[in-house]
C-alpha cells in the first residue's frame, strides 16, 4: 500500500470523495460503489484508511483511499 | 433522535469482547444512550454483573445473546422480560447440552419456542447476510418469511449494520429491499466488540489469540476495521442515513424490552420428604433428636439456643435449606463418608446438632449472627469438605435427590492473570516460545494489571527482557486484558440446588471434566436468588481414613472420634514445629509460630489457625499476641465490658465474631447492625461506608453510657483489627481436624505419612519431603519392589514400602496386571516378570533403574543391556517359538555405581530411597565449613554460618510495612531449614531465588531461635560451586 500514488480529491465536508485529479485531469466521481474501513498492519505503525471504490466520468472503475491520520489521498487500483 | 447498541460483546464472549462491562456501560452513559444490550455468544454469563453495572450508570440492561444456529448463522436475541429470559436459557441449554462440549447450535424449528423474545437477523455471519453476500437474494428472502413466520413480524427485525466493511452499501441495499418487500422492520447495530475505536487492537489481538494466529497472519475472522464500537450519533447518522427508522428503531426495542431479573427473588431448594410436616417443625424435630443425641440430656442454655435459631432460620425461610443441607450430610455418613463442616455455618447450634458441623457453638461460646440474622441480606451458604475420593459420590445423590433440573455446578471464569496474558498476547504478537517461555518462568503469579508493578519493584525481574521498549505493547495490552475471562470452568464444590427447574434462571452446559455447570459463578448465583452448597473435596479427610485403617490393619484399636483433645504429647511435638504433614499447621509460618506459641489445649489451636493469615501476620499482631500470651506484655482493656469478649485472644481482636460482640456491648447494636459492621470492616468496603457505621457507633456508644474519646478510641482498634479478623468458627472447625491429625502423626507416623503419601497432591509438601521427615522420624523408606511393592506405599512394620505407582510412566492397567500377576504367584526372574505383567520397555527400563527388579537379579547395567534381548524372545515366543528363561541374564557387567542408582531413583520415585544427592558432598562441605540442616539446629543463635541445599517454595508474603521479606526453605539429607531475607538483600539477591535453579543454593546467614524453632537470617546467597 505504500506504493500507491499520491492523488488530489475534492471531497464533502464528509470526507467523501467529490473529483479526483489524474494527470492533470479533472474527473468527476459518478458513484461510490463501494466504500470500507482498513487498518492495515497497525502493529508496524500503519495508519488506519477510508477506501472507496468509485465509478467515474471517464467510465473508469478506481480504488482510491484517504490515509485517516495524514488526511491524503491515494490511488489504490484502477479496474481495467 | 437517540440510539441504543441492541448488539454488543462483552469480555463473556471469550476473546470476543475487548472491552470490560463497566467501560461499555460507561461509555454508553457519556453517549447518553438510555440502554445497552449485551449479546455474548451463545452464553449469558455477563448477565448479573451487566444488570449491576448498567443500573449504577444510569443505563436501562436490556438482556440478549447472540446465538449459533445449527451450519454455524448468528442471531441476535433480546429478552423482552423475564419470561423471555427464561426462554433464553432454554434455548442456550439445548444448544449446549445437545451438541458437543463447545459447539453449541440452536435447530431452527427450536425459535419456535422462544417467546417475549426480540430477534434481529444479525451480523455478516447471518443466514440472510450470507446469502445476500452470495448472492442468492431470492432465497435470502425464502428464509426471513420463514423466520418472519416462525418468530412472528413483531418480533423480528433486519439487522442493518454499520462495520465500513467492504461489501456494506451492497449488503445494505439488499437488506433494505428484502425489509421492503416482505414489509420487516429494519434495525441499525453497530455489532460492538469494544467501548471505543482506539480498542480495536485489542480486539485484533484477542482474536489472534482465539483463532492461534500472530498478528502477521491473515485469517477470515480478524476484524478488517475498528469500527465495532459504541459509536456516537452523529456517526450512526451519517452511516445509516439512507435507512430511515433503523436508528429510531432501536431506541423502540430498547422501551420493549423490560429488565430480567426479579429483585430479591429466592429460589430455595425444598425437602420434600417431610410427612406433613412444615418445613419448620421437620427442622426443629430433626434438631432436637439431633441434640439429644449429642448431649445426652437438652438443658435449658441448649434448647433455649436452638429455639432461637430455629426462629430466625423460619423467619428468614432457610428452613428447608438447613433440611436439604442435613439430608446430605446424613447421606454421607450413611455411605461412611467422612466430611467436616466448615466455615461461619459453625456458629450455629443447629448445625451442630444436624451432624453438619462437628464444632459445638455453644460450648465455644460463638454467635449465631455471624452466621445468619434477621437483619442481614443474602442466602446462607454452608461449606462441607468431604474425603475427595467420595465427594462426587455424594454429589451425584445431590443430583439424584433433587433432580437433575434443579441441581448444578456452580462455574468459574479463568480469567487472564499476568503470566496467561503476556504469553497469549506475545504468542499473538509473534514473540517466539522460547523466548516468552523464559519471560514467563521468571513472572511471579500475580494480575495482569500489576505487570508493570513487578517490573520496577522485583530484583529478579529487573533483568528481563520486558523491560525493553519492544515489550511495551505487549504490557500495557496485558494490563488492559487483566481479568478478562478465557473459558468456563467448574468451581471445586459449589453446587446450586433450586426450588425451580434451573434452566429458568441459568443456561446449563458441560464442563471440560464433565459435570453440568450453571453460567455464573458463585457471587452471580447469589444474586440469582440461588442457594449454594460448598461440597469441597479434601485430601485430608483421605488420609485420616487411610491412616485408621492401616493402625486398624496393624493390629491396633484406634476411633478418631474419641482422639483424647488434651493429649499432652502431641502437644509437644507441635510446640517443637515438628508439624510436616499436619493438616493447616505444616507452612513454615505455622512451623515457625508453633515452636514458640507453647500450644497447650484446643483453644491454644483455634487462635493458631486464625494467626497464621495474611490479615495478622500484614497487621504486625502476632508478635504481641504471642507476647500478651507468655506474659510479656500486659493486657489492657480499654472498657471493663470488653474483658469477657477479648480475655480469650489476650485483648486482641482476633476473630470476627468478637467484632460483633463489641459493637453489640459497647455500642447497642443490634445483631444485625453489628454483623453489618462486621462486614463493612471485613470487606474493606470505602471509606466514606466506614466514616458513616463509625459515627453511628460513636452515637449509639454514647447513648450507651460510654464516653465519647473512648467510644471512637475502641472503634479505632476494633477496625484496625477487624480487617483481618478470622471467622472462629471456621478457625473452631479446623483447629479438630488440626489437633487430630498431629494425634496421629505424633502416635502412628508411619501409617499417617503413608496415608498422606497415597493421596497425594495435597498439603504444602511433595512426597520426596514427606520421605525424608519421615526417614528423619526413624522410618526407613523401602524401595519400590515387583515382589513386594503394592500399587500404593504401604507400612511394613516401622518401615514404609514404596508402592510402584510411584515409577514414572507405569500405567493403571501395568499397574492392575502386576497386581493379579503377584496374586498368582511371586515373579521368580526379570524375563519372566517382563511376560506375565505385559509391561513396555520403558516402564521395565524404569522398573530396573530405581530398583524395583533388585530382588529378582542385583545388576541394574546387566538387566538394562538384556531388556531388547528379552522382548525379543517374547516375540519369538508370540509366534510359537519356544522361550529360553534362563533364570538371569547372562554374561557379566559392571553395575551402576551408588551415586548413579541414586540419581535413577530420584529421577524415576521423586524420592530419595537411600541417600540424598547432597550427602554424597557432605564431607567436601563439612571441609568447606559449610553445615548441614541437622547441625545448624545445635549451633547458638547469633552464629553466622553457611548452609546449602536445594531451594523449596520461596514465597514473599504480605507485611504491614509493605517492605518485601522473602520466606524460602533449603533442603539438605537431614530435612528442612527455614531462610528468611529482607528486602535491601533480596534485591541483590533475588534472581538466586526465584530464578532458573541451576545448582543448590549456598547461604550465608545469622542462626535465629524462636523458642524451639530455629531459621536463618540470609546474609549473603549464591549457587554451590
Amino acid at each position: 500500500m505504500s506504493k500507491s500514488d499520491k492523488l488530489k480529491v475534492q471531497s464533502t465536508e464528509f470526507n467523501k470523495p467529490v473529483f479526483i485529479e489524474i494527470e492533470e485531469q479533472v474527473i468527476k466521481i459518478e458513484n461510490i460503489l463501494e466504500s470500507w474501513h482498513d487498518t492495515g498492519c497497525w502493529w508496524e505503525g500503519e495508519s488506519e484508511k477510508a477506501f472507496y471504490r468509485v465509478y467515474c466520468q471517464d467510465g473508469g472503475i478506481r480504488e482510491i483511499f484517504r490515509d485517516l491520520s495524514s488526511g491524503q489521498w491515494f490511488l489504490y487500483r484502477v479496474y481495467d | 433522535m437517540s440510539f441504543v447498541s441492541l448488539h454488543s460483546h462483552s469480555p463473556f464472549s471469550f476473546l470476543d469482547g475487548a472491552s470490560n462491562i463497566e467501560e461499555l456501560v460507561n461509555r454508553a452513559a457519556e453517549l447518553d444512550m438510555p440502554a445497552l444490550a449485551i449479546t455474548d455468544h451463545d452464553n449469558v454469563c455477563a448477565a448479573v454483573k451487566f444488570y449491576n453495572a448498567a443500573r449504577e450508570a444510569g443505563v436501562k440492561p436490556i438482556q440478549g445473546v447472540e446465538i449459533t444456529l445449527e451450519g454455524g448463522f448468528h442471531l441476535t436475541l433480546l429478552a423482552r422480560s423475564p419470561r423471555g429470559y427464561a426462554a433464553i436459557c432454554s434455548l442456550l441449554t439445548r444448544s449446549h447440552l445437545d451438541n458437543p462440549r463447545g459447539e453449541p447450535a440452536v435447530a431452527f424449528s427450536g425459535l419456535e419456542e422462544l417467546k417475549e423474545v426480540i430477534v434481529l437477523s444479525g451480523c455478516r455471519q447471518g443466514e440472510i447476510n450470507q446469502l445476500i453476500l452470495q448472492s442468492q437474494y431470492r432465497k435470502a428472502c425464502q428464509r426471513a418469511q420463514e423466520y418472519l413466520e416462525i418468530l412472528g413480524r413483531e418480533n423480528f427485525y433486519i439487522e442493518m449494520q454499520g462495520g465500513c466493511l467492504p461489501g456494506d452499501s451492497f449488503l445494505n441495499r439488499r437488506l433494505l429491499e428484502l425489509a421492503q418487500h416482505l414489509d420487516i422492520e429494519m434495525v441499525a447495530s453497530s455489532n460492538v466488540h469494544y467501548a471505543c475505536h482506539q480498542d480495536f487492537i485489542i480486539h485484533d489481538l484477542l482474536t489472534c489469540i482465539r483463532t492461534l494466529t500472530r498478528v502477521q497472519d491473515i485469517h477470515p475472522r480478524r476484524p478488517l476495521n475498528g469500527e465495532n464500537y459504541l459509536k456516537p450519533i452523529p456517526e450512526l447518522k451519517k452511516i445509516f442515513v439512507d435507512f430511515p427508522g433503523a436508528v429510531e428503531n432501536t431506541k423502540r426495542i430498547a422501551e420493549e424490552c423490560q429488565g430480567v431479573f426479579h429483585n430479591n427473588q429466592v429460589h430455595l431448594p425444598s425437602y420434600s420428604d417431610r410427612r406433613g410436616e412444615t418445613p419448620g417443625q421437620m427442622l426443629s424435630r430433626l434438631t432436637f433428636e439431633g441434640a439429644t443425641s449429642r448431649y445426652g440430656r437438652i438443658n435449658g442454655r441448649v434448647r433455649e439456643r436452638l429455639e432461637r435459631e430455629i426462629e430466625v432460620i423460619e423467619k428468614l425461610g432457610f428452613a428447608d435449606y438447613f433440611l436439604v443441607v442435613g439430608d446430605v450430610a446424613r447421606y454421607a455418613r450413611s455411605r461412611g463418608i467422612r466430611y467436616a463442616g466448615r466455615g461461619s455455618a459453625a456458629d450455629s447450634l443447629v448445625v451442630y446438632c444436624l451432624y453438619i458441623s462437628e464444632v459445638d457453638s455453644l460450648q465455644r461460646g460463638l454467635l449465631f449472627e455471624r452466621f445468619m440474622s434477621p437483619e442481614r441480606k443474602g442466602l446462607p451458604d454452608i461449606d462441607i469438605d468431604f474425603e475427595s475420593r467420595y465427594r462426587d459420590e455424594v454429589i451425584d445423590y445431590v443430583y439424584r435427590r433433587y433432580g437433575e433440573d434443579r441441581v448444578a455446578r456452580v462455574a468459574t471464569y479463568n480469567t487472564f492473570q499476568a503470566r496467561s496474558a503476556v504469553r497469549n498476547l506475545g504468542k499473538a504478537l509473534g514473540f517466539t516460545e522460547a523466548e516468552l517461555g523464559h519471560i514467563v518462568k521468571r513472572l511471579p503469579h500475580t494480575h495482569a494489571d500489576k505487570l508493570r508493578q513487578v517490573l520496577s519493584t522485583l530484583p529478579e525481574l529487573k533483568n528481563s527482557p520486558l523491560q525493553e521498549g519492544r515489550f511495551q505493547l505487549l504490557l500495557e495490552i496485558s494490563e488492559r486484558i487483566a481479568g478478562f475471562p478465557r473459558f468456563l470452568g467448574t468451581h471445586l464444590g459449589g453446587v446450586v440446588i433450586s426450588s425451580v427447574p434451573l434452566l429458568n434462571l441459568t443456561p446449563l452446559q458441560k464442563s471440560a471434566l464433565g459435570p453440568i455447570i450453571t453460567q455464573f459463578d458463585k457471587d452471580d448465583v447469589e444474586e440469582l436468588g440461588l442457594a449454594k452448597l460448598d461440597l469441597l473435596p479434601l485430601r485430608t479427610l483421605g488420609v485420616i481414613s487411610d491412616a485408621a485403617r492401616y493402625i486398624k490393619e496393624s493390629g491396633q484399636e484406634f476411633d478418631y472420634g474419641t482422639i483424647p483433645l488434651d493429649d499432652q504429647s502431641s502437644y509437644e511435638m507441635i510446640n517443637q514445629g515438628d508439624t510436616i504433614g499436619v493438616f493447616q499447621l505444616e507452612s513454615p509460618a505455622q512451623r515457625s509460630l508453633q515452636a514458640h506459641f507453647n500450644a497447650r489445649h484446643m483453644e491454644d489451636m483455634v487462635a493458631s489457625m486464625a494467626l497464621i493469615r495474611p490479615g495478622p501476620i500484614k497487621g504486625n499482631m502476632v508478635e504481641p499476641y504471642i507476647a500478651r500470651r507468655h506474659g510479656q506484655e500486659e493486657i489492657k482493656y480499654l472498657h471493663p465490658r470488653l474483658k469477657p469478649i477479648l480475655e480469650k485472644t489476650y485483648g486482641v481482636v482476633l476473630f470476627q465474631e468478637q467484632v460483633i460482640e463489641i459493637a453489640t456491648a459497647i455500642a447497642g447494636f443490634s445483631a444485625g447492625e453489628a454483623d453489618r459492621l462486621r462486614r463493612v470492616m471485613t470487606h474493606a468496603r470505602s471509606e466514606k461506608v466506614m466514616q458513616e457505621i463509625g459515627a453511628e457507633f460513636i452515637e449509639q456508644a454514647q447513648n450507651n453510657g460510654v464516653d465519647g474519646d473512648l467510644a471512637r478510641e475502641i472503634f479505632a482498634c476494633i477496625r484496625g483489627y477487624a480487617s483481618y479478623g478470622f471467622c472462629e468458627a471456621h478457625a473452631a472447625a479446623f483447629a479438630t481436624t488440626s489437633f487430630k491429625t498431629a494425634y496421629m502423626l505424633k502416635h502412628y507416623p508411619v501409617q499417617y505419612y503413608t496415608a498422606i503419601l497415597n493421596n497425594q497432591p495435597m498439603g504444602f509438601y511433595p512426597p520426596y519431603i514427606i520421605c525424608s521427615e519421615a526417614q528423619r522420624r526413624g522410618i526407613a523408606i523401602l524401595g519400590p519392589d515387583v515382589n513386594a511393592s503394592d500399587t500404593d506405599f504401604k507400612t511394613e512394620g516401622k518401615a514404609i514400602r514404596v508402592g510402584l505407582k510411584q515409577v514414572r510412566g507405569i500405567s493403571c492397567n501395568e499397574l492392575r496386571h502386576i497386581a493379579e500377576e503377584r496374586s498368582r504367584g511371586v515373579f521368580v526372574s526379570p524375563l519372566e516378570f517382563m511376560e506375565r505383567s505385559r509391561i513396555n520397555r520403558d516402564v521395565m527400563e524404569n522398573l530396573i533403574k530405581c530398583g524395583a527388579l533388585d530382588s529378582l537379579y542385583k545388576n541394574r547395567r546387566q538387566m538394562l543391556m538384556e531388556v531388547p534381548v528379552w522382548i525379543e524372545e517374547l516375540q519369538n515366543k508370540s509366534q510359537g517359538e519356544q522361550l529360553l528363561f534362563k533364570n538371569h541374564p547372562g554374561g557379566q557387567v559392571h553395575d551402576f555405581k551408588n551415586w548413579e542408582k541414586e540419581a535413577w531413583e530420584r529421577a524415576i520415585l521423586g524420592l530419595d530411597i537411600n541417600s540424598h544427592f547432597m550427602a554424597r558432598m557432605r564431607e567436601e562441605l563439612r571441609r568447606r565449613h559449610i553445615y548441614s540442616s541437622k547441625e545448624v539446629k545445635k549451633l547458638p543463635a547469633g552464629k553466622m554460618v553457611q548452609i546449602a541445599g536445594t531451594l523449596f517454595r520461596p514465597h514473599r508474603p504480605p507485611t504491614r510495612s509493605g517492605k518485601i521479606v522473602v520466606f524460602f526453605s533449603l533442603v539438605d539429607e537431614f530435612g528442612l531449614i527455614d531462610v528468611s531475607l529482607f528486602e535491601d538483600l533480596y534485591m541483590q539477591y533475588g534472581d538466586f531465588i526465584f530464578g532458573e535453579q541451576i545448582a543448590p543454593l549456598l547461604v550465608k546467614g545469622r542462626i535465629q531461635r524462636r523458642g524451639n524453632g530455629v531459621s536463618i537470617m540470609a546474609r549473603k546467597i549464591s549457587f554451590l560451586q
